[in-house]
């Protein structure tokens, strides 16, 4: 809309009323205007968020490569992650990136109130997404899906495909514990030995297909990914903290409102990213 | 919204600034609006992971993802109103990416059978040895001491498995002091 060159210094005026956002309280001496220092820090924040892409496109590319040579790997592992979680994390996410927005409309507007309300949310849903995740980490951890090395399901938590790795069986420990109840004729909520569910566990992965080789590649890939896009999300809750310190100062109003804006943008990149690791990880068809 | 910014000197805000000289303001309805669109896709996108759609699935899960990507570039970020010049800067960043994603798939399993033939050593060709766990304590749920046990004590043996044949039951003998096979 406006592609023309940044305009001329205004004349400079003496009635400095420290109202809340004077940009002139923020003008940096190095910026003629506060204008030319607001266009600066977008064009800055947009350099940074170039290399944040080129960052995760390394990770994106190893994906692709693997996932093309090795796509049986993903049709199978994949049923080791949680839809569930991953959508409900999608949405805390989309929360958070519609509150971000909100929160600059707020600071454009002079809304002080609004602006905290909205930042205090975004940041809540922070830690409700990384909650989440820490729920899943453990859930892997102790299952011994972990990556790389750290790959070694427990006899109980192996995931029983068929057709290809195509279709979900079941977990080793839940079919091992309904043959055996089927067997000796035990109630549902029967207390089934540890090392008998393993042996029939055992039984059970034996009998059906083997997993693929290099499953935890898999989770490798899993964890680079998620975790990369996890420290992202804990280091945008940090500044966003400082932000929300800020604004309660009452720095930020429709003068000046350029970190509230900046920050924004971060964070919705941080959520651009996982509208695509949501679909590559958790959603493999 | 215009009240807000009524007095300002026009140069002094930055950026992109509208036919009245503001800074340009999203209405609260469109901002949840492309929310409820993000809603709507994100459960699109799970749905469609349930239907079999004869190997298109990638795709369309990448193009019901790249659409949530538009919205949250487009309004979200501002680029629809921003000075171009930044849209150029980000989309210069996709540009390389693509680049870089494209021209590393070019020669994709051309290298396989070399891979293959020479990774019998390797411990990324293996499967978990799931025969020597058989007689293990510690798999209980939800017990993180116990699962870090577990990790240990795996280095020896998961990582020498050479597929889920080839395992006998001398190694999970020495692994634990159950024998393999339990009661």
């Amino acid at each position: 809309m406006s592609t023309t060159a940044t305009p001329p210094p205004p004349p400079q005026t003496d009635d400095h009323g420290h109202d809340h956002g004077d940009p002139e309280e923020h003008l940096a001496h190095h910026f003629d205007t506060a204008g030319q220092q607001f266009d600066s820090g977008k064009l800055g924040i947009w350099v940074f968020l170039v290399t944040e892409v080129l960052f995760f496109s390394g990770l994106f590319c190893f994906y692709a490569l693997w996932r093309k040579n090795h796509p049986e790997i993903y049709h199978y592992a994949h049923f080791y992650l949680d839809t569930k979680w991953g959508a409900i994390n999608t949405a805390v996410l989309l929360l958070s990136s519609l509150t971000a927005a909100w929160s600059v409309r707020c600071a454009q507007l002079g809304k002080q109130k609004g602006m905290i309300v909205m930042l205090v949310v975004t940041i809540m849903c922070a830690f409700g997404f990384m909650g989440i995740k820490t729920i899943e980490y453990s859930g892997k951890f102790s299952h011994g899906t972990g990556p790389g090395s750290y790959y070694d399901p427990h006899l109980s938590h192996v995931v029983i495909t068929e057709n290809d790795h195509r279709d979900f069986v079941g977990l080793s420990g839940d079919l091992a514990a309904e043959r055996i109840r089927e067997r000796d004729n035990l109630p549902d909520d029967a207390e089934i030995d540890h090392d008998l569910l393993n042996e029939v566990s055992l039984e059970i992965i034996a009998e059906h297909e083997p997993e693929p080789e290099s499953v935890r590649t898999f989770f490798a890939i899993y964890f680079c990914m998620t975790g990369l896009h996890g420290i992202h999300v804990m280091l945008g809750i940090f500044v966003y903290f400082w932000i929300l310190l800020r604004a309660i100062r009452g720095e930020f109003g429709p003068k000046f409102y350029g970190p509230v804006d900046f920050t924004a943008l971060y964070w919705h990149l941080v959520d651009l990213i996982w509208i695509y690791l949501f679909p590559l990880l958790y959603l493999i068809n | 919204m215009s009240n807000a910014a009524e007095n300002s000197d026009p140069h002094d805000i930055g950026t992109v600034l509208d036919e009245h000289h503001h800074p340009h303001v999203l209405p609260w309805q469109l901002l949840v609006g492309v929310w409820i669109a993000l809603m709507f896709f994100t459960g699109l996108t799970v749905y469609q992971a349930t239907l079999d759609l004869g190997g298109w699935d990638l795709q369309i899960a990448m193009l019901i993802a790249t659409t949530k990507a538009l919205l949250v570039a487009l309004i979200f970020m501002h680029l629809r109103w921003d000075r171009p010049f930044n849209g150029l800067v980000f989309l210069s960043s996709l540009i390389f990416a693509g680049l870089f994603v494209a021209i590393s798939m070019l020669d994709t399993g051309a290298n396989q059978a070399q891979i293959n033939s020479r990774r019998f050593d390797s411990p990324l060709g293996t499967r978990p040895d799931y025969a020597a766990h058989v007689g293990d304590h510690g798999h209980e749920e939800g017990e993180a001491h116990e699962g870090e046990e577990d990790s240990l004590g795996d280095e020896g043996h998961g990582e020498e498995g050479h597929g889920e044949e080839g395992h006998n039951d001398g190694g999970s003998a020495g692994h634990d002091e159950e024998p393999a096979g339990g009661h």
